[in-house]
């Protein structure tokens, strides 16, 4: 195996453990326990579905991750700690921001942050290691123009939704965001996340060139408006386990 | 005439012990995302021999300063200066882009202001 592919893995697998660390920590065992495992099976459930896709519509897979990397049924390890690390990174940088500066705000917002953060981390790691051939983009619509080091469209838009889209249904059925009644929950979170899964569908009404893009968009910028303005019979018991009716310290 | 709640956790005095859990209560992450930078940073030296690529972290910088020191106008105007003087100094304007999380953080505290300090949630 290549030495910076080792340097690269070796570091994410210690980083990885301090976030562990702090899940355990400030969510307690079970309940860290339980988000790490969440995070870890949607890495992989995410995974799968790009691979699921990419052979039913008999298009390449959007990216090459180096072979030396392990796999588990055809799903890259690296990728799926990436994910862990990502979104569970972003979510707590974006919690901090939000309990630091934007007061009497609620868990929406954290959501947005989530994606904005997410998209700061993919932005380092995307330019360094495709430079490094860690993974390679084999399909992407084009480079970001307005942002040096030729970062993907694909990569920008991709792993912001990603984050959003794997903490959205957590937090609304963790913290039983609509309702008291856990199905209505479950529900809530599968219908919203099927509606940006199935969004190629909506070509009629997004146009032809990624529909999901646009729904990512969309969801960003609900979170965005929510984060301010939602009512309280939205957030359930969020505010309150998420330490978001603390006053900022800053602003 | 005493401070309300929001006054007073503004204070300086307020702020530190405030500050000081925030961190002490986050360090991991915080950890984990320096040894990121850190690690990256070693492969755009050492193996790609890219000191530029180390501008990349820029964004990421910019939110775990927002994380840690607040989300405030001076620091979003000082940011976004700082990285259209360094496209300046670089010729290169697409460098400025750097600074995309500062407007952000700028539409962020746009709508808190418009919202105003009383509005209850």
């Amino acid at each position: 195996m290549r030495s910076e592919v080792v340097f690269f893995e070796v570091s994410a697998l210690g980083a990885l453990l301090l976030l562990a660390r702090h899940a355990l920590r400030t969510f307690g065992k079970k309940p860290g326990l339980v988000l790490f495992g969440y995070l870890l099976v949607m890495g992989f459930v995410r995974e799968l579905i790009v691979i699921g896709l990419s052979s039913a519509t008999d298009k390449p897979h959007p990216f090459t991750p180096d072979p030396a990397m392990g796999k588990v049924a055809g799903v890259n390890l690296a990728v799926v700690a990436g994910w862990v690390f990502t979104t569970y990174a972003s979510f707590v940088l974006a919690r901090m921001i939000q309990k630091r500066s934007l007061p009497r705000t609620n868990v929406f917002l954290t959501l947005a942050l989530t994606a904005l953060v997410t998209t700061a981390i993919s932005y380092a790691v995307e330019a360094s290691g495709t430079r490094l051939s860690l993974w390679v983009w084999d399909r992407h619509s084009s480079y970001l123009s307005w942002l040096p080091f030729d970062w993907t469209l694909n990569a920008f838009d991709g792993w912001a939704a990603t984050s959003l889209l794997i903490m959205l249904p957590y937090c609304i059925i963790k913290y039983r965001m609509f309702s008291k009644k856990a199905w209505v929950n479950v529900g809530s979170a599968i219908a919203l996340f099927l509606v940006y899964a199935l969004s190629d569908l909506t070509v009629q009404w997004f146009g032809p060139h990624s529909p999901r893009m646009k729904m990512t968009v969309v969801y960003i910028g609900a979170a965005l408006l929510l984060g301010f303005f939602a009512p309280k019979g939205m957030l359930g018991t969020s505010s309150e386990e998420l330490g978001l009716r603390e006053e900022a310290t800053a602003a | 005439m005493p401070l309300d709640p929001v006054q007073a956790a503004d204070t300086p005095r307020m702020r530190r012990p405030v500050l000081d859990a925030l961190i002490r209560d986050n360090w991991e992450v915080l950890a984990a995302l320096g040894i990121m930078i850190a690690v990256l940073g070693s492969l755009d030296l050492g193996w790609l021999r890219s000191p530029l690529l180390l501008l990349s972290a820029v964004p990421l910088l910019f939110l775990m300063t927002c994380a840690v020191a607040g989300l405030t106008w001076r620091l979003v105007l000082l940011w976004l200066l700082s990285c259209v003087a360094l496209a300046a100094l670089l010729g290169d304007w697409v460098y400025a882009g750097l600074g995309y999380p500062a407007v952000g953080g700028a539409l962020l505290l746009g709508i808190q202001r418009m919202r105003g300090p009383s509005r209850a949630q």
